[in-house]
């Protein structure tokens, strides 16, 4: 019996499905604890998608939560130097999620890619790449829409958009407002916000309107971020897999952990993302480590709602076993389920109970069928 | 087929009119019937008729791709969703209003009758203001007359039902007015038609 086609959830075969596209690329499932000091949650709260976390004192009167983040304690352990550490996780994290009125228990299965030089471009573009293949494996009709937090901050430094006006802008190129960033500007033309605020074009469209955009041939910075989006579709087209990538600003995570590219997932005809992750060296510097950092996560309860199927049997076999003795009843289950099937044995079936074949069990031992669905 | 939840009322009927002079008429709405899903499969449009409050719901879910709600609305809520277009209807503004003859003690805290408890809890929190809130869902302008509250945060338009039941508006909060708010996922799959009907929004504004 093909173990995947077992009573397995959708999220436990997609994550173990996951789990062997990672490892075919060198990364190591990590496994963790259920627990982190809350401490750690409290300093780093703009890195959480909640803040709410479900806490306890332990037995050494330490306050402690139930983790709300996978990342952040891996980066908090990650080694200050040495090769590069490709991990990945397959685990519940307990925070709020979109509807639920409270914490909730959510499987999450990411990896985390730390390590190697600053200037390597070979982390982000085989973390993206994963991404992508991420999306494909659960669904061929998705787009992995990428952003980057330098660029965003270099062209809000080049409009001299500061303070609250920063927090402004990044709010109107979040919500893909183009005219609320105009009236952030007095009216004052700002080509450049104004694609930031309206670009959402697969990769070979977006690279040549950021390119040519004369506020980015004049800066450094913005070019330099050009550049690694360009080598990023240049890599990406190499393996087949830049046709469904699209350059997107308004995915926008705190610049306190996330400094270069940011990503989101989205498959059609789920209406929220389904994956994001980004490049976090801010958040490794707060921890004392000066090594680059990238990752991503895939919800698979954001998924399951969209492909879990309820299975339309409870069992292969109902044995019907009537007054049979004991002994008899279990060398009849022994035998069936030798043969590979799932068998309920009962006098009386449960109420509701659905199974492919009804038998009975005879005097003789024999089985009889009964009922076939 | 491109969904779009409309807020019941004179806004929704508003918005529809523009969509059906861009060509997105659907037959049977703007009828009095109870129906509330309205479709045309040749146009590729569907309309669902909400109370206004829920409209940010509908499109964060994804059941309608886009939707027309009031800043007022998506400030309290907050849904994931983009915000696109300010359609320039039914401006008005967020405020805390106060009796005329209003003495704050400022010994006590500030009993704040509201409904947008998420706006005035954060409004008063950035002036480290302490208050007492209440919800309502209607009728705040008696609250306070009334000894319920002693100020109310609520959207204000001309002033004139407030000044007739004896309030003043003091400070405005925000700004607020119709928007279009676009489903994330949608954006992405749906974008040619999501930019048709944009572009016939901005052209109509």
């Amino acid at each position: 019996m093909d173990i995947l086609q077992g009573n397995f959830t959708w999220e436990d075969r997609t994550s173990l499905k996951l789990g062997a596209l990672f490892e075919r690329y060198g990364f190591a499932r990590y496994y963790m604890g259920k627990f982190e000091s809350y401490d750690l949650y409290r300093e780093n709260k703009n890195f959480l998608k909640s803040d709410t976390a479900i806490t306890f004192t332990d037995s050494a009167g330490r306050l402690m939560a139930l983790k709300p983040d996978i990342t952040m304690s891996i980066a908090k352990h990650a080694a200050e130097n040495g090769p590069a550490e490709k991990l990945y996780y397959v685990e519940n994290v307990f925070r709020k999620a979109p509807g639920r009125p409270d914490v909730a228990e959510i499987k999450q299965i990411g990896l985390e890619y730390i390590g190697g030089s600053k200037e390597d471009l070979y982390p982000a573009l085989e973390t993206v790449l994963l991404a992508c293949k991420s999306l494909e494996m659960i669904d061929p009709a998705h787009i992995l829409s990428v952003g980057h937090m330098g660029f965003i901050s270099a062209a809000l430094d080049a409009a001299a958009l500061y303070g609250p006006r920063r927090e402004q802008a990044l709010e109107a190129i979040r919500q893909k407002n183009p005219g609320s960033l105009a009236a952030l500007m007095s009216g004052e033309e700002n080509p450049l916000l104004h694609l930031l605020a309206s670009l959402s074009a697969p990769l070979p469209t977006a690279l040549p309107l950021l390119a040519e955009t004369a506020a980015v041939r004049g800066n450094a910075e913005l070019y330099t971020c050009v550049e690694e989006l360009r080598a990023l579709h240049a890599a990406l087209l190499a393996v087949g897999f830049a046709g469904q990538v699209h350059i997107d600003f308004s995915i926008i995570n705190d610049m306190g952990y996330y400094n270069g590219i940011v990503f989101a997932g989205y498959i059609r005809g789920i209406p929220r993302a389904v994956l994001s992750g980004g490049r976090y060296d801010n958040l490794m510097q707060k921890f004392g480590k000066k090594r680059p950092a990238l990752g991503f996560a895939v919800y698979l309860g954001e998924l399951a709602r969209a492909f879990s199927t309820p299975p339309v049997f409870d069992a292969d076999l109902l044995l019907l076993c009537g007054d049979a003795e004991p002994v008899a009843r279990l060398r009849a289950v022994e035998t069936l389920t030798q043969d590979g099937y799932s068998v309920l044995s009962c006098i009386e079936p449960p109420l509701g109970f659905k199974a492919a074949r009804t038998l009975r069990l005879l005097e003789n031992g024999e089985m009889e069928e009964i009922a076939h669905a | 087929m491109l969904s779009v939840a409309l807020p019941k009322g004179r806004l929704g009927e508003a918005v529809y009119a523009k969509f059906a002079a861009m060509g997105y008429g659907c037959a049977g709405m703007g009828t009095d019937s109870r129906r509330l899903v309205f479709e045309d499969a040749s146009r590729g449009i569907r309309y669902i008729l909400v109370k206004p409050s829920d409209v940010g719901v509908y499109v964060e879910y994804g059941v309608a791709d886009l939707g027309i709600a009031g800043k007022d609305v998506l400030l309290e809520s907050e849904p994931d969703v983009y915000e696109v277009l300010d359609l320039g209807l039914g401006k008005c503004r967020i405020a805390v209003a106060v009796p005329l003859d209003f003495a704050y003690n400022g010994a006590l805290p500030l009993r704040v009758a509201t409904k947008y408890p998420r706006i005035a809890s954060r409004h008063f929190a950035a002036k480290s203001q302490d208050i007492e809130l209440i919800t309502l869902h209607g009728s705040m302008e008696i609250a306070p007359v009334t000894g319920l509250a002693d100020v109310i945060v609520d959207i204000v338009e001309t002033g004139a039902t407030l000044r007739e039941n004896g309030l003043s508006p003091v400070e405005t909060i925000a700004e607020s007015s119709a928007r279009l708010i676009v489903n994330k996922s949608s954006y992405l799959f749906k974008r040619a038609d999501i930019d048709a009907i944009l572009a016939g929004l901005e052209a109509n504004a």
